[in-house]
């Protein structure tokens, strides 16, 4: 999930018509039903850290939060209005190599804006959590902030030498060339992949010849956004031009109602293409007041359909059956007409929805391998012995200990060297639980019933998760007698065959070990733990085992 | 009384005047441990008087005992400086075999007592000399004298408080008991002793029974602990209760596989490839192979086209094109929702409701809230007329059946394969409100590509916490505790 911080003070104020709200747990109640979670608020700043779902980024600025407070608090209903118009001189011409790397790109103007410190740390935390979010850790969209007035237009997206071509980076003090950023500071190396194998490197590119960025990574320094910009050049480019566009919507839509003059750029893309950006045409999508009904479990009418939606910022006309909606441009999570069922939805209010009692007739059951796991835990359990339930995670370190000799199933990306691979067996971990018990009664018996994986290249997913069972007696007469006589016991109580097979395995004494063969199938080992795998782990106690395949 | 009790009662009687519980041991060849519950009993049945002194014994520490003998690092700094007459800080403590801390603390006692100067050599360096004479303090008589085995008297409190202050002496409290036999005890063992403790075969066999009396138990010392109690899991036991519930609400249970494709775990699900879900810091993946085999290339190509541009559902689709070597990747099952997909795709039946209990793994922190291996319960239903406001009420039952719920929130919020989505909060008697569950009707461009023509409802409920909640643990790692005398007393 992704966190803002807003001021308590500024967001109420956005609200404006004298809004107020009895106390935090109100507001926070009227930030649910607009799909915001409040999760605290700091006294001393102020501040309110929200909590914002992914699929709307259009939330990720005070200005958004209060845009849909204010849609369900019925302050304003319907789309807002934006007054954004096209520029006459701001223009980007994107060159065919750069576009070959980064076909998408966007960009506006704003003008009569007074930052203040505080508005530009939020303006890059709104552009970072975008760029993570909707843009994908800027592989999808990545935006670039540069104050107008340090730019000469027309600017072109072009590709450049990395070996030549230099600039000072924001936060540097000397010009770099473009392979040394890409190699050396912070963000080069962590954005290096998305431009990686292109012996030339994107660029945005002045009129002047000033180099204002390598795109996606980082900005040149003299062009960079201060508390001093008045005009603001906003662009971000990318691979999908949906997401590009409404993203720089967002930010141009925030800008608009923060009062700024707000302009479109000219961008002319190499096959001919002219486009003013950003496209703030609707985008519309119907769907049938009946399919809304059916979702939802309704009788809505047509009427209060369109004034959900309305709440939700949505203008709405009917159309016999149908309700067409426009969509703003700022919203980039509308897929398919279920996505306009959800803002009916929201619109009404969870809370207004009379939750309907299931009605279908369907028959419980339980799985046959659960019914099967019940069987085995309370024979274990009535023989005398612990149950355990143990984590599936284990370590090579671990099997190597109980030389249990299983083929280790690795994971390619442990966090944690004690969790690296995946259980083949159960001793190992039942061993280990053990050892960390000396200090408790003896005797200690113990069981667990439960699934460990092994390789299979016969199925698809080539891991067989499997059902096993492992007994463990540790007491100064532990026997394989007594692992043995557990598992003929419940081979009878599942009126199967139980027979014992000679067998040897550094695991267990030469000579007290024995596999196990239920109906005809070898299904196991039992045996007295060896001195040195019981050494391994510390254990002064003699331990007899079983372990069994308990999947039939 | 039983016989532990006369034993120790008639010991007491035997020994005219109060015995330790040591003595009383000994005197009625008991443990310790026995005469301590015994005497519990007589002193209720007012057959016996119990005296506890509790006292508190000084002795030196390790520290406190090293300076009793070889003498206080500042004692030592002195003895050091009276044969230099004056040296620098180096030279003397290197004399006197002073350490880097014990060089501070010698320091600082010695110039506290006014044992040494500051001052300049004659060639200007710092040094140090001598200053009041060094009279042995109180201090260092007293360590002397708890060496020797003395103990503290009243007066030597602000002395002890020094000493306990540099750490040189702890304190222990000694606890005794001690007990005498009171008056009507004689009659008590008397009438005692022509009781019987136990009923023989003997005795049934030959009926002598019959004119048996049998001594009575105290009702509070009966019962004792079992220490090999063998049982079955608490949290295991807590989710059988759970299934059973979930059996009874008429949802049949189905299993999954511990290592799963990307395919059945996301794409599936409609999860686009490049999701931040997806990211290789929140899913855990198999070293060799990497890859598994999409089983039916006819549901691989139908996923394609909804994540590519929705299919014939009408959505507009994540617009890219899904890479078959991605789907393939073999992964640890990061949740439990791709139970669902499996199983609508190989075993749909409508109407139907399923469950799932899964084990599932993501990388995280590990701390006492989160761990990399965890539980999910969750399932389905299907049902031709299956509407919002029917998973509304089924999470209703949820809150009521599952969480004794007496209050029931829904509230928007966002799953990728869901729409629309909610979260269920309930208010647990007691509890307070929590957020236990989540629910949503899966998108159509999902059930398009599985073949599903049928509403579908994706639950789910926070079982781990939920399980925490109701078995009074605070620590997440302690649902898979390794305590045997945990599990044994739970």
């Amino acid at each position: 999930m992704v966190t803002i911080t807003v001021r308590k003070k500024q967001l109420v104020a956005l609200l404006g018509n004298g809004v107020k709200f009895k106390d935090l747990d109100e507001l926070g109640y009227r930030l649910e039903l607009a799909k915001v979670v409040l999760e605290s608020h700091d006294e001393k700043t102020d501040g309110l850290t929200l909590e914002i779902t992914p699929d709307r980024p259009d939330l990720l600025s005070a200005y958004g939060v209060a845009r849909a407070l204010k849609g369900t608090l019925g302050i304003e209903a319907g789309s807002p209005k934006t007054r954004i118009s096209d520029s006459s001189g701001h223009k980007i011409i994107v060159e065919k190599d750069a576009a070959a790397i980064r076909p998408v790109m966007v960009g506006a103007v704003v003008e009569g804006l007074k930052f203040s410190h505080d508005d530009v740390a939020s303006l890059f935390e709104t552009q970072e959590k975008i760029n993570a979010t909707i843009g994908r850790n800027r592989k999808r969209v990545s935006f670039g902030l540069y104050d107008a007035d340090k730019v000469a237009f027309p600017i072109r997206f072009r590709t450049a030498d990395a070996e030549k071509t230099k600039f000072v980076p924001l936060k540097a003090t000397s010009p770099m060339t473009l392979r040394q950023m890409v190699e050396t500071i912070p963000k080069g190396m962590e954005y290096a992949k998305l431009v990686e194998g292109h012996k030339n490197l994107p660029v945005l590119q002045g009129a002047d010849g000033l180099v204002l960025g390598l795109i996606p990574i980082i900005n040149e320094a003299t062009s960079a956004v201060t508390e001093n910009t008045t005009r603001l050049l906003i662009e971000n480019e990318g691979t999908d031009w949906h997401s590009c566009n409404a993203s720089l919507a967002m930010f141009c839509q925030d800008f608009a109602e923060a009062g700024a003059k707000v302009t479109r750029c000219e961008v002319s893309y190499p096959d001919g293409r002219n486009v003013f950006t950003p496209d703030t045409k609707s985008d519309g999508m119907k769907v049938s007041v009946s399919q809304v009904n059916k979702m939802l479990g309704v009788q809505f009418s047509p009427a209060h359909v369109v004034a959900c939606l309305a709440k939700q910022r949505i203008d709405a006309r009917v159309e016999g059956d149908f309700v067409h909606c426009e969509i703003p441009a700022y919203r980039a999570d509308f897929l398919h007409p279920a996505d306009l069922v959800e803002e009916v939805a929201i619109g009404n209010g969870y809370d207004n929805f009379e939750p309907l009692a299931p009605t279908a007739f369907t028959k419980g059951s339980l799985a046959p391998q659960t019914l099967h796991e019940q069987i085995l835990r309370d024979f274990f359990t009535g023989a005398g012995y612990l149950e355990l339930s143990t984590y599936v995670l284990t370590n090579g370190e671990k099997i190597r200990k109980a030389k249990s000799g299983e083929e280790l199933v690795e994971v390619l990306n442990p966090v944690s060297r004690d969790y690296s691979a995946m259980r083949g067996t159960l001793l190992p971990n039942l061993l280990e639980v053990l050892s960390q018990n000396t200090h408790n009664d003896y005797p200690q018996r113990v069981f667990e019933v439960g699934e460990v994986v092994v390789p299979n290249p016969k199925l698809h997913e080539k891991m067989e998760t499997r059902l096993h069972a492992c007994i463990v007696a540790a007491h100064a007469a532990a026997s394989m007698t007594e692992a043995a006589s557990a598992g003929m016991e419940l081979a009878k109580r599942l009126g199967k065959s139980f027979a014992l097979g000679k067998f040897t395995s550094p695991q267990f004494i030469p000579g007290r070990c024995a596999e196990v063969w239920i109906d005809a199938k070898k299904a196991g080992v039992v045996g007295e733990v060896h001195p040195e795998v019981l050494a391994n782990f510390g254990l002064q106690a003699p331990c007899a085992a079983l372990e069994i395949f308990a999947g039939e | 009384m039983n016989d532990n009790e006369l034993k120790v009662l008639k010991a007491l009687l035997d020994a005219h005047g109060y015995l330790s519980a040591g003595q009383a041991a000994r005197e009625s060849g008991l443990e310790v441990s026995a005469v301590q519950s015994a005497l519990v009993t007589l002193e209720k049945m007012k057959l016996a008087e119990v005296r506890r002194e509790e006292k508190k014994l000084i002795s030196l520490s390790k520290e406190g005992e090293r300076y009793a003998r070889q003498g206080t690092p500042e004692r030592r700094l002195v003895k050091a400086l009276r044969e230099l007459k004056e040296a620098p800080l180096e030279e003397v403590s290197a004399n006197a075999g002073l350490d880097g801390n014990e060089k501070k603390i010698a320091l600082q006692w010695a110039f506290r007592n006014k044992w040494v100067k500051n001052g300049r050599g004659n060639d200007g360096r710092a040094v140090l000399s001598l200053g009041a004479p060094a009279v042995e303090t109180r201090e260092e008589l007293l360590l002397q004298a708890l060496l020797r085995g003395k103990h503290l008297g009243a007066a030597d409190a602000s002395l002890e408080a020094i000493l306990r202050q540099r750490g040189l002496v702890s304190e222990k409290v000694e606890k005794s008991v001690s007990l005498k036999a009171l008056p009507p005890a004689k009659k008590a063992l008397e009438e005692n002793a022509a009781l019987l403790g136990q009923l023989t075969p003997q005795m049934l066999k030959d009926g002598s029974w019959r004119n048996a009396r049998f001594r009575e138990y105290g009702l509070e010392t009966v019962a004792a602990p079992l220490p090999q109690l063998a049982r079955k899991h608490v949290y295991r036991e807590f989710l059988e209760r759970m299934k059973t519930k979930l059996v009874g609400m008429g949802f049949r249970e189905v299993r999954g596989s511990l290592v799963e494709m990307e395919f059945w775990n996301m794409d599936a699900l409609f999860m686009p490839q490049d999701h931040p879900a997806r990211d290789i810091h929140d899913v855990f993946k198999i070293r060799q192979p990497r890859e598994g085999e999409i089983p039916d290339e006819e549901v691989f190509k139908a996923v394609y086209s909804a994540h590519k541009g929705g299919d014939s559902t009408g959505s507009r689709g994540w617009r890219y094109p899904m890479s078959k070597s991605v789907s393939q990747s073999l992964i640890l099952r990061s949740h439990d929702t791709g139970i669902s997909a499996r199983n609508l795709f190989y075993d749909f039946r409508s109407p139907d409701r399923v469950f799932f209990f899964a084990h599932v793994f993501r990388p995280d922190e590990i701390d006492w809230k989160h761990f990399i291996e965890f539980n999910q319960l969750g399932g389905y239903v299907t049902d031709e007329s299956m509407s919002f406001r029917e998973m509304l009420g089924y999470l209703k039952t949820f809150a009521v059946e599952v969480f004794g719920a007496k209050g029931v929130r829904f509230l928007p919020t966002y799953y990728p394969f869901t729409e629309p989505s909610v979260t269920l909060n309930v208010e647990i008697p007691g509890k307070g409100w929590a957020e236990v569950g989540g629910a949503g009707m899966f998108r159509p461009e999902m059930l398009c590509a599985l073949g599903v023509k049928h509403p579908v409802i994706a639950w789910g409920l926070g079982i781990d916490r939920l399980a925490m909640l109701t078995l009074g643990i605070t620590d997440i790692r302690e649902l898979n505790s390794h305590k045997i005398d945990f599990l044994r007393s739970r």
